[in-house]
């Protein structure tokens, strides 16, 4: 079901050159409890001008502004302000902000007691496009009918495709009998219940659009939007201009007049120049791991700018896991002993460093932070190596005939220096159980390609996950459950598949609320703790560099930096 | 002259089927399905498929050769991004005069200082005036050019504030959102690039056109045109420079269909959405048809500046046009 | 007085490896419409002294000394610009290899007007007239139609004569022409050469000939200057040098000559190679190379004298005496006069 287009996004692109093997290290540092902490700003507090306009721009580019079709992180932060939906993520640190709130719905779905009906209540005209025309039940319904459309060959349909009823093998034309409207009501039937249904009709996938927009499956650029902020006018490659919805009557902040991305292709390292010089005012993906450290210092929470309350660089944790897959369909980690004691033998710190300076943080959680459930898993494994512990592992292994040495392939990501460090730690850390491991190299897009196809030689994944939404499920069924074992494409790539765990993981997908975060935190715990798949080792952090005109910045955990609150310093 | 243009004709497009057959075999060596790149790394087995039917990836080798072809040639169509979905044809035409303004400006520029400098050089081998260009040049030729862009745009543009760092103007005005437009800005814009990309060719040419020069010089015409009594100006201007040049228009010709296949470095460095910057993004996405379509048109352009120094050189040179 | 006085004229060229004396003090005359062959080996300095007389020399790193009288002018000493004016105009110069001697990328008619205009203000319709009669009288055949035509469209003798006829256009008073049939077949050679005598005639040009083909001298010479190793070896007039050869480089030259008569006599070149001008040897400079060498040719540089007290004009530097070279220059030339027999 879902994120590689993000990822994709995040390591190839938005990163560029920097594509990191687990997990994009360039632009992402720190975590969350700890020692990283968003630090964002209130709006509030730091004396502003009403409008203005912020000029901004954007290294990779974006794939698409089409709400359809957008994937990338960038382009999800953009949609984020230039959306309505029926629910969605509040402009709040977190953990608010991650918690879901009803926007143009008038509360929180309801779900019948089966499970297969979800129902949305959307007052007509409660919000409006810039157009002026209202949104209502319809609106939402013609967005997700469009994602369905086969035509329109939008990523969603690997979202929630399987779940609407009529969605396979619709041929596009008239409707589907799972998209019902009935005056303000929006009728979701599903083929079956679905926990996740209600954080997946809250991706940007779900963004009002106006009622005839086309399906077009080569992306719309020119789209009237219902949020803060529209989309006035989208030149590919080369321009984004967000204006002020003035018909805008929500709740959502909305400071400036106008964002605008004046320049798709920046150089990283002259964005930053240009940010420093006010040139421009924000580059979302400029900020690598080399500079870091530097604009910490200068600009960061700590620097005498900072005390000023005019701190510019940020550093904020996203949704995101840094792990080693270990396959357990072939030999080499096939028994759960020799996995556990790769657990203990990896120092997480070590490889964590690797990523850059405050580039993320080490855990052995299988939840980053901000997923619900993420509190209720228990810290199994040191973030420091405990040599000991994983020798005697490996002894009580070799008694269960394990036969020593085990050769172990790797597959990891080329033109990456950051992969080929930690592979060289991890070498170093699993010799001594007698693991010898052999890395090869690929291409990102080839590197996930052949991990996906079942029966790889690959003993060792070096992968990275980011979230499209923040829910266990988007992490535990997706990379973790033997449904998501497909011939060709698949996301386990531990091949993990244990009947016990795959029945704890569907059940639990159906719970909301508490006894889901409680239900998944214990799954993940035990996960780890038994079966030890993953070795899990960081949380990623993103950077923020602003000019230092630019104040009011919130870190939405959800979404990234928010773009709805910036604004123009007195 | 005319069998000659009618047999350049021909050869260029025999090369240019070459090469739609070579780009064309690409989508097959590359190790990554386009189906499984558009539908998403979690699509099912049926959305790759109904991808690959969309693409006309299910059809035999062949066929695909015969849609692609019919494409290009009866729809003179690239085909589309699988990154953007946009057409290929307007990714390209909306690159190509930012590239083009770059090369231009940049080849305008660097003949400014290569002629001059490079007939100065031959005019006076090994006096002080030389051996500062000889050496100017080797420095030329050692900078990187990411280097040279950066430190321009550090110095000039930011620590002086002469200059805007980076960042591209449209020529006809400002387009929505840019904050620039208009001859002044883009012009005040393409400075840096232009000296950054005349800085690394000015290099080459001013030691092919010393060489050419000094090589001339020792032709016997140019002795002959001395003894009829001509002043070392006219020897120069007539005799020397029109021959010497001949070298030069050619370099000229290539280097400047070359870059116009992609300035890679100077839009890179400068944040140009040009043809360079387009083809390094498409090859990290592995976005085949934007890949093959810049080469497309990167040997389109090719060929034709092969033609126009051709025919150029047949213009200057008399010797070619009968042969 | 003669047109051109040529008095002890030397030419240096400074080299990496040092200075080269191409030139060492040779001295002539060349009277109006007379034709003076200068006649030496490759590297003699014959070619030298034309650039020497001409200006072409590269200023840069040649010295030249001595003077070149001409029309009461020195031509060493003439400012570049009045030099200008009597290059192309008052003395004209061909040069060995027509095929590179025409600039390729412009019309004959460009490069023969080009020729007036650059000395006379005229308008281009009297410039092209001049130019095609010029292409007439050195008897380029449909002269009217080729004045647009590039010199790869000439043959090599054709372009010789354009070469000529671009020469000769300004009305010249004095031609040099530096081997200007080296590089022709022998049909086209005897074609130049009678070509260049009648030119003479009809324009009343004083020639030097520059050659180290004896042939052409025999065909067109009033005056000879026989070079070896940038020095006069022996000057006189066709008849002396002929039937009075005093110095013995002249005799091997002579005897050198191809035979056509005599099949199967050996060609009896003059052994031994000429001497490097970097480091030229003491003494005479052919003594290395000359059958009749004895103690002072070693030590003692031979002046260039008269041969006798009744033929001032006829002048041999040779340590010799006289007696004994008359004797000599007999025998040669009876065994010559055999073997044509």
């Amino acid at each position: 079901m879902k994120r590689p287009g993000m990822w994709l996004a995040l390591c190839l692109l938005a990163v560029g050159i920097v594509l990191l093997g687990a997990a994009c290290g360039s632009s992402s540092s720190g975590g969350s409890a700890g020692g990283v902490s968003s630090s964002a700003a209130n709006g509030a507090s730091t004396p502003h001008i009403q409008g203005g306009t912020i000029k901004a721009a954007l290294h990779g580019g974006i794939d698409f502004l089409d709400p359809a079709l957008a994937y990338y992180q960038i382009s999800w932060q953009i949609e984020y302000v230039t959306c309505v939906q029926l629910i969605g993520y509040p402009d709040k640190p977190a953990p608010e902000g991650y918690q879901l709130v009803p926007e143009a719905a008038s509360s929180m779905p309801t779900v019948s007691s089966d499970g297969k009906t979800v129902t949305f209540t959307v007052p007509a005209g409660k919000y409006k496009f810039n157009t002026g025309e209202p949104v209502t039940a319809q609106t939402f319904a013609d967005a997700l009918l469009r994602d369905l459309n086969p035509k329109q060959v939008s990523p969603f349909v690997s979202f929630v495709g399987s779940s609407i009823e009529g969605a396979s093998g619709w041929d596009g034309k008239g409707t589907i009998p799972g998209v019902e409207v009935q005056g303000d009501k929006l009728i979701l039937h599903l083929t079956q219940p679905n926990g996740t249904i209600v954080a997946e009709m809250a991706t940007p996938f779900m963004c009002a659009i106006p009622h005839n927009l086309p399906v077009n499956s080569k992306g719309v650029t020119s789209i009237a939007g219902a949020g803060p902020y529209y989309v006035a006018s989208y030149s590919p490659n080369q321009s984004i201009v967000l204006k002020r919805n003035p018909n805008y009557t929500g709740p959502r902040p909305h400071t400036v007049d106008e964002i605008d991305y004046t320049q798709l292709s920046i150089d990283q390292n002259q964005g930053i120049l240009s940010t420093k010089n006010g040139s421009i005012d924000y580059c979302p993906d400029c900020a690598t791991a080399a500079q870091s450290l530097n604009l910490y210092q200068q600009y960061g929470d700590g620097s005498p700018a900072a005390q000023s309350g005019k701190q510019s660089f940020f550093i904020s944790p996203v949704i995101e896991i840094n792990y080693y897959a270990l396959n357990t369909a072939n030999a080499a980690f096939k028994n759960a002993l020799v996995r556990q004691a790769v657990n203990y033998a990896i120092d997480r710190a070590a490889h964590t460093k690797q990523l850059g300076y405050k580039a993320g943080l080490p855990t052995d959680k299988y939840l980053p932070p901000q997923v619900p459930g993420a509190s209720v898993e228990q810290n199994i494994y040191p973030n420091t190596a405990d040599a000991t512990k994983a020798k005697a592992l490996m002894d009580q292994a070799k008694q269960q005939g394990v036969k020593t040495p085990i050769t172990a392939l790797v597959y990891s990501t080329q033109g990456c220096d950051q992969c080929t460090n930690r592979m060289a730690i991890l070498k170093q850390e699993l010799a001594p159980l007698g693991i010898n491991i052999k890395v090869k190299y690929y291409e990102r897009a080839v590197q996930f390609q052949e991990e996906g196809v079942k029966g790889t030689p690959n003993d060792i994944a070096d992968e990275g996950w980011l979230a499209d939404f923040p829910d266990p499920y988007d992490f535990l069924n997706i990379l973790l459950s033997g449904d998501s074992i497909l011939p060709k494409n698949g996301d386990n790539f531990a091949y993990f598949d244990n009947p016990d765990f795959n029945k704890r993981m569907n059940d639990a997908a159906k719970l909301t609320g508490n006894a889901r975060a409680n239900t998944y935190g214990q799954i993940a715990t035990d996960m780890a703790r038994d079966q030890a798949p993953w070795a899990a080792w960081s949380n990623q952090t993103n950077y923020d560099f602003f000019s230092s005109r630019v104040g009011c910045q919130l870190w939405e955990p959800s979404y990234g930096m928010d773009l709805a609150t910036l604004c123009i310093r007195k | 002259m005319i069998r000659y243009v009618i047999r350049r004709l021909l050869w260029a497009c025999v090369l240019f089927f070459a090469i739609t057959v070579l780009t064309f075999l690409m989508f097959f060596v590359i190790p990554v399905n386009p189906a499984a790149m558009v539908a998403g790394k979690a699509a099912t087995p049926a959305e790759i498929k109904h991808v690959e039917h969309l693409l006309y990836l299910d059809q035999p080798v062949w066929k695909q050769y015969l849609h692609y072809l019919n494409q290009l040639f009866v729809h003179h169509s690239l085909g589309y991004s699988y990154g953007t979905r946009q057409s290929v044809n307007s990714i390209i035409g909306r690159a190509a005069p930012i590239t083009a303004s770059v090369v231009i400006g940049g080849a305008i520029m660097w003949m400014m200082v290569a002629v001059p400098v490079g007939i100065y050089s031959a005019l006076r081998p090994r006096s002080k005036g030389d051996r500062v260009a000889m050496v100017s040049v080797l420095a030329g030729i050692s900078a990187h050019p990411v280097w040279i862009g950066y430190m321009l745009s550090l110095i000039v543009g930011y620590e002086l504030g002469l200059l805007p760092i980076q960042g591209y103007c449209n020529l006809r005005g400002a387009s929505p959102g840019q904050s620039c437009g208009g001859p002044a800005d883009w012009f005040t814009h393409m400075i840096l690039p232009w000296i950054t990309f005349a800085i690394l060719y000015s290099a080459f040419y001013v030691r092919m056109i010393r060489s050419s020069v000094m090589e001339t010089l020792n032709e016997d015409y140019v002795r002959t045109a001395r003894a009829k009594g001509a002043s070392e100006r006219t020897v120069i201007t007539r005799h020397v420079l029109r021959n010497a040049m001949l070298p030069v228009v050619t370099m000229l010709g290539m280097d400047i269909a070359v870059a116009l296949g992609g300035a890679v470095f100077v839009e890179l460095v400068f944040g140009f959405p040009g043809l360079g910057g387009t083809a390094i993004n498409a090859v990290n996405q592995f976005d085949l048809p934007t890949i093959s379509g810049t080469v497309i048109f990167a040997s389109i352009m090719v060929i034709m500046f092969n033609l126009i120094v051709d025919l150029l050189y047949a213009w200057i040179d008399p010797r070619i046009r009968l042969t | 007085m003669p047109l051109l006085d040529v008095v002890d004229l030397k030419t240096h060229f400074l080299t990496d490896d040092g200075v080269v004396h191409a030139v060492d003090g040779v001295s002539f005359q060349v009277e109006k419409g007379q034709t003076l062959a200068i006649v030496g080996e490759s590297g003699s300095g014959k070619s030298v002294t034309c650039m020497t007389i001409m200006g072409l020399n590269d200023r840069r790193n040649t010295t030249s000394e001595g003077q070149a009288l001409f029309k009461d002018r020195d031509l060493l000493t003439l400012p570049p610009d009045e030099m200008r004016k009597v290059r192309g105009n008052e003395i004209s110069m061909i040069f060995q290899d027509p095929m590179t001697s025409l600039n390729p990328v412009y019309t004959i008619g460009n490069q023969l007007r080009e020729a007036v205009t650059l000395h006379d203000n005229v308008s281009k319709q009297v410039a092209n007239r001049r130019a095609l009669e010029m292409l007439k009288a050195v008897a380029i055949p449909r002269a009217e139609t080729r004045l647009d035509d590039y010199p790869h469209q000439f043959s090599g003798g054709m372009r010789q004569r354009v070469m000529i006829a671009m020469a000769l256009i300004n009305n010249p008073d004095l031609l040099i022409a530096d081997e200007p049939t080296t590089a022709l077949d022998v049909t086209t050679q005897a074609q130049i050469l009678k070509l260049m005598n009648q030119l003479r005639r009809d324009f009343d040009s004083a020639i030097i000939l520059v050659t180290h083909d004896l042939g052409v001298v025999a065909e067109t010479a009033d005056d000879v200057l026989v070079m070896y190793a940038a020095k006069a070896a022996e000057v006189g007039t066709y008849e002396d040098l002929f039937y009075r050869p005093e110095h013995p480089y002249t005799w091997g030259l002579l005897n050198s000559l191809p035979r056509l008569a005599a099949e199967g006599a050996d060609l009896k070149p003059i052994p031994g190679t000429p001497p490097s001008l970097l480091r030229p040897p003491s003494g005479c400079r052919f003594h290395l190379r000359c059958p009749y060498v004895f103690e002072p040719c070693i030590p003692d540089v031979p002046e260039l004298l008269p041969v006798s007290g009744d033929d001032p004009d006829h002048k041999v530097a040779c340590h010799l005496a006289h007696e004994f070279r008359e004797r000599e220059a007999h025998d040669l030339l009876h065994d010559l006069m055999a073997e044509q027999r």
